[in-house]
């Protein structure tokens, strides 16, 4: 059986501007727009007619800053390549941090997880009643917005 | 100075926000090199007047840039000093013999700007980096012969990456540049290196493997060009400094001071 190979990008957005205790809210599609305009001044038309299909982007946790992309294999290398040359998300300054790039959701769920862990782990030591510990924990590990399920269902 | 390096960011502009330094370090870099420029040209003028003077002996090279040593100034990072040279004929030499601030960089890398320059720095110079101007093409043709004589003396080629990321004109250059490189000499002794001046342009070890893959490197080369190639860098360069050797000795007492 031949399958359709894709490739999962995962990528956590620097924003040195916004501080780290509040969530950085992005408005819904504009990652998306950004990452294939990058591609157009980058790799030209070729290149954004090779990825457009299984073409998505997930911006799914605001506390870690974590975002999704999926691409077919083999032009995701467009994507790669030109991941780095994003300076800007709408009006904020950003630098995108290539994390993982992962064959399967599967595994690339079980890396933000641990990915997720550690950030955890790293601000818990600062906060101090457990309250505030269980809510940092509730908003990091939450995934009711990447809608994992409508997106396994859109693979499969 | 340590020698196994890790990830190397091999030049950082002077520029840079030296309170900013555990950014780098958290993107997954081992070594930095903090960079000094210095163009033979913009000292001429001033020489030629006071030639018959005994001033003469004046140092051309700017000295290195200190590093506070207090208490709040702590990372794990190895820090080098780099200075680069931009020249076009072949009478430089005298001046960095007689100099004494060149001694105190690790690293000496060069821009020629004419073919003489390159044919010169390829064939006999002692330095460790050949580097181009961001702002334009090479000024001459590249001959295969001169590259491959310059890879056999250990010295290497140097692609920043920053620029591209800035803007338009220099992504350009810079990409055509590493074509050609690749073209004539199938990108063998090329390091990659930031020359930023602004935490927001320095990129994580993974993205710049990723970028590779538009300087006509493949995903095996990249990862050389950013680890292997930055390790024999430095490993050369202390060689430049104390002569050949096999092994060096240093006191331990001071290891255990430090940690």
């Amino acid at each position: 059986m031949v399958r359709f190979k894709n490739r999962y990008i995962t990528v956590e957005i620097v924003c040195p501007t916004v501080s780290e205790k509040t969530p950085l809210q992005l408005k819904p599609g504009i990652f998306h727009s950004t990452v294939l305009h990058k591609v157009q001044q980058i790799h030209g038309d070729f290149g954004v007619a090779a990825i457009k299909s299984g073409f998505l982007t997930k911006y799914c946790n605001e506390s870690t800053r974590i975002a999704i992309i999926r691409v077919r294999h083999g032009p995701h290398r467009f994507v790669t390549s030109s991941l780095p040359f994003v300076k800007t998300i709408g009006k904020l300054n950003v630098r995108l941090n290539t994390l993982h790039v992962g064959a399967t959701l599967k595994h690339t769920f079980k890396f933000i997880q641990k990915f997720q862990r550690a950030y955890l782990d790293a601000r818990w030591v600062k906060l101090k009643t457990p309250e505030e510990r269980q809510q940092l924990e509730q908003a990091v590990l939450d995934f009711t917005k990447t809608d994992v399920k409508i997106n396994i269902e859109n693979i499969t | 100075m340590s020698s196994n390096g890790g990830f190397c960011d091999l030049s950082i502009s002077k520029n840079y926000d030296i309170d900013k330094l555990h950014i780098i370090e958290k993107l997954g870099f081992n070594t930095i090199a903090i960079n000094t420029c210095w163009e033979e040209g913009s000292d001429e003028p001033k020489k030629k007047k006071k030639k018959g003077d005994t001033r003469e002996i004046k140092d051309f090279v700017p000295p290195p840039m200190d590093l506070p040593k207090d208490n709040n100034f702590q990372t794990k990072l190895n820090i080098l000093q780099r200075i680069t040279i931009e020249f076009s004929d072949s009478g430089i030499v005298h001046k960095l013999n007689r100099s004494e601030n060149i001694k105190k960089y690790d690293i000496i890398a060069v821009i020629p700007k004419t073919l003489q320059a390159f044919q010169y720095a390829c064939s006999s110079m002692d330095i460790d980096i050949i580097s181009f101007e961001t702002e334009g093409r090479i000024p001459f043709k590249v001959h295969r012969k001169l590259y491959k004589q310059a890879v056999d003396r250990g010295i290497f080629f140097e692609i920043m990456y920053s620029p591209i990321i800035r803007d338009s004109t220099a992504r350009k250059n810079i990409i055509s540049n590493a074509h050609v490189y690749h073209t004539v000499g199938k990108s063998k002794n090329i390091i990659l290196t930031s020359g930023a001046d602004n935490h927001m342009h320095i990129r994580s070890v993974n993205d710049i493997i990723n970028l590779g893959f538009l300087l006509g490197l493949n995903h095996n080369e990249s990862l050389e060009v950013v680890r292997n190639n930055t390790r024999r860098l430095i490993l050369k360069t202390e060689g430049r400094k104390c002569g050949k050797h096999y092994m060096s000795f240093s006191p331990i007492e001071n290891k255990i001071n430090e940690d």
